[in-house]
């Protein structure tokens, strides 16, 4: 039995590797004008697994960013060829290589995963091809792995967590319980936070962290009411926030001890699955769709009317991603082939974002307010803003 | 480690460890008689959740009626599928089936991202099974994972009856030991086959349904299950109900453990169990002999 066992791994393997050959490669000709020497882009994401709900809505956000601008950028036409990275960095790494090489694209969008994007953005500073960062996170990538191509349009991990420290100690809570997902993200996010809310005079009690594939975290909540902690810090994304939120509030725990965490914990796209669970959690973000302004006004009502969806944190990361590439090119005036001018470009790229006012530091991370985020009947309201113009540390990146 | 804590995790193993055995329960009754290792069994525990969710929130359906409609729906579904895709390739090699049904779990998470979008659904709890109770005054537990306990241990009891005291739970036992020699004793196996696909379907379906509350019903949700349901049915010995049963239990009360004595491995203390039982017990706990 063993041996079958052995074998089937084997193949599974092998069948994992043949769908991975199988990319999501759809060249997307948008308004092809004859003649016109159309602008080549790489959109690569995770179209399946965990986080594919990120790619779907982030090539939504972009796409509707495009058609708005007329399907063109720096007054050439568009054309965007797809790429499915799994969230797998081998796979990823694959796609990565055709786009780049194969297709010849002249800017690459992508990734989520922190765990795709090394070397994705390996294969792009090799190519000398600029990318922009549509939402992984991981700190390094504008500090210590910073390159005059790479722009970052999310957020930093520590970014978007550790003005959440001091804030949190302000709000008179001093004895702090932490959880996280095992990985790098989770890891960064939640040590940002306890790393501030130690510095403002706070105790961190207990740090937790359960593992990617956990199903069920009722075996760690026993603890979390023999040390009674003023408040519960997360990171949790995805599937497993839904899974962690329900279980968290099922167990009585929420009305015991105030449940907060990175704004990924009760993104709007897991309100709905979260329900009355999610009531009364607060986070702390660069974004919600609630934001009082009018470039998210605009944004989340022509997104509606456009798609027929709800905007969501996705939508945004992708509208604003093909925003800085149209603003870049507005400079350059469509032209790609001179790097220097084009990362100079892209460098000075400033406007009203649906988050707030957006820019790049010298590391080329966004400097963006953090809002405290409150998830109340299946919405998400905006409490306050925690700190205005946060910037990731840029001491690190040299060039 | 206090008693009051050692309690409760042993509860919160032994819940856990049911819920682990609804799923695994059906996966090893059904390589047992068939020999088939059918990946698609997560994708049967998906489905399970993904139908009441439609049920229940477009077709508008009491909950009640939703689950039975949906265990009715993936039986039908599981009989296609042996009829259709396993019964022609019943003679061929191990391999060809793990990639047949593995191909279906792709093929059937590509149609619940059709038709329901990849983001994550909700999953209600049954009005009377909400809130939860205080144990002591410091723990309070949820009642709906008591139910789910209860189900498991229903189920347990359940399939216990059928394969150790009625004649097609003794074809079933005959099955797990020498196929070959069942159908050379006049036995046809064909409707069996299928009835046993069915059942394990079922009970598939039912503890996706039973589990959608807790965990989440999103694409690719039987995914992260299966593997560990596997883990469960390899200690159990592969083929073996009551296998199944105690791999669950010790599955969930190891997890459980884990997560509080040993934290920053925890996630390794299955694996580190599973690889200790096979070179104990290469075919298992309950496996029989190479």
């Amino acid at each position: 039995m063993t041996k079958d066992v052995k074998l089937s791994r084997r193949q599974f393997g092998q069948a994992t590797l043949a769908a991975g050959g199988a990319v999501v490669a759809a060249a997307t000709p948008l308004r092809y004008a004859r003649g016109d020497d159309p602008l080549k882009l790489g959109l690569i994401l995770p179209y399946s697994g965990v986080y594919a709900n990120f790619g779907e809505g982030i090539t939504n956000g972009f796409e509707f960013a495009l058609k708005k601008r007329g399907g063109q950028l720096g007054g050439r036409p568009v054309q965007i060829v797809k790429g499915d990275d799994q969230l797998d960095p081998k796979i990823g790494g694959e796609v990565t290589q055709k786009i780049v090489t194969r297709d010849k694209v002249d800017v690459v969008v992508g990734t989520v995963g922190s765990n795709v994007l090394p070397i994705m953005q390996k294969i792009c500073t090799d190519n000398n091809v600029p990318l922009i960062i549509p939402t992984a996170a991981g700190n390094d990538t504008t500090r210590s792995l910073c390159h005059p191509l790479v722009f970052r349009v999310s957020h930093s991990n520590w970014q978007m967590t550790s003005p959440a420290g001091a804030w949190l100690f302000k709000r008179g809570k001093r004895r702090v319980m932490t959880m996280g997902m095992n990985y790098a993200t989770g890891k960064e996010e939640v040590i940002a936070f306890a790393d501030e809310f130690k510095k403002a005079g706070g105790d961190i009690v207990d740090q937790k962290w359960p593992g990617l594939r956990e199903l069920d975290y009722q075996a760690y909540f026993a603890d979390v009411l023999a040390k009674q902690p003023d408040a519960m810090f997360t990171f949790f994304a995805g599937s497993n926030a839904v899974e962690f939120v329900k279980q968290y509030a099922q167990a009585g725990l929420n009305e015991r001890v105030p449940l907060l965490g990175a704004a990924y914990l009760t993104d709007s796209t897991l309100l709905a699955a979260q329900g009355a669970a999610a009531d009364g959690v607060i986070t702390s973000g660069h974004y919600a769709p609630t934001l009082d302004n009018a470039a998210n006004k605009a944004f989340i009502t022509e997104y509606h009317a456009a798609t027929g969806k709800d905007a969501d944190l996705n939508a945004m990361h992708g509208h604003d991603s093909l925003e800085v590439v149209a603003l870049g090119l507005e400079r350059t005036k469509g032209d790609v082939k001179d790097r220097k001018a084009l990362s100079q470009a892209l460098q000075k790229v400033e406007f009203a974002s649906p988050r707030g006012p957006f820019r790049f530091s010298s590391a080329r991370n966004p400097v963006q307010n953090i809002y405290a985020i409150e998830a109340q009947g299946g919405l998400l309201r905006v409490l306050e803003i925690i700190q205005k113009d946060v910037e990731d540390p840029t001491a690190e990146c040299k060039v | 480690m206090q008693l009051s804590t050692f309690l409760i995790q042993v509860l919160n193993g032994v819940q856990y460890g049911m819920l682990l055995f609804l799923i695994a329960s059906g996966l090893t009754l059904t390589f047992g008689v068939m020999g088939i290792i059918n990946l698609a069994h997560g994708a049967f525990f998906m489905i399970g959740a993904y139908l009441v969710f439609q049920f229940t929130r477009f077709w508008g359906w009491p909950l009640a009626l939703a689950y039975v409609a949906a265990i009715a729906a993936v039986v039908a579904l599981g009989a296609v599928v042996e009829r259709t895709v396993l019964a022609p390739l019943a003679n061929r090699d191990h391999l060809d089936q793990v990639l047949v049904t593995y191909g279906l779990i792709l093929i059937f998470d590509e149609l619940a991202v059709i038709q329901w979008g990849k983001d994550v659904q909700p999953a209600e709890i049954p009005a009377f099974l909400r809130g939860s109770v205080h144990l002591t005054d410091m723990i309070i537990y949820p009642v709906y994972r008591l139910a789910l306990a209860g189900a498991g241990l229903a189920c347990a009891a359940g399939l216990y009856l059928l394969v150790a005291r009625t004649r097609l739970g003794m074809i079933v036992r005959a099955g797990s030991v020498d196929r070959g020699m069942v159908s050379a004793l006049g036995i046809n196996v064909a409707p069996i086959f299928a009835l046993v696909f069915g059942l394990g379907a079922a009970l598939a379906a039912l503890a996706g349904i039973l589990a959608a509350p807790i965990l989440s019903v999103s694409p690719g949700m039987g995914d992260k299950i299966i593997i560990i349901a596997f883990v469960v049915v390899v200690i159990g010995g592969i083929g073996s109900i009551k296998g199944a049963f105690v791999g669950a239990l010790l599955v969930g009360l190891f997890d459980s453990f884990g997560k509080v004595l040993f934290p920053t491995v925890s996630s390794l203390v299955i694996y580190a169990l599973m690889a200790f039982v096979l070179v104990w017990r290469p075919t298992g706990l309950f496996g029989k002999r190479a």
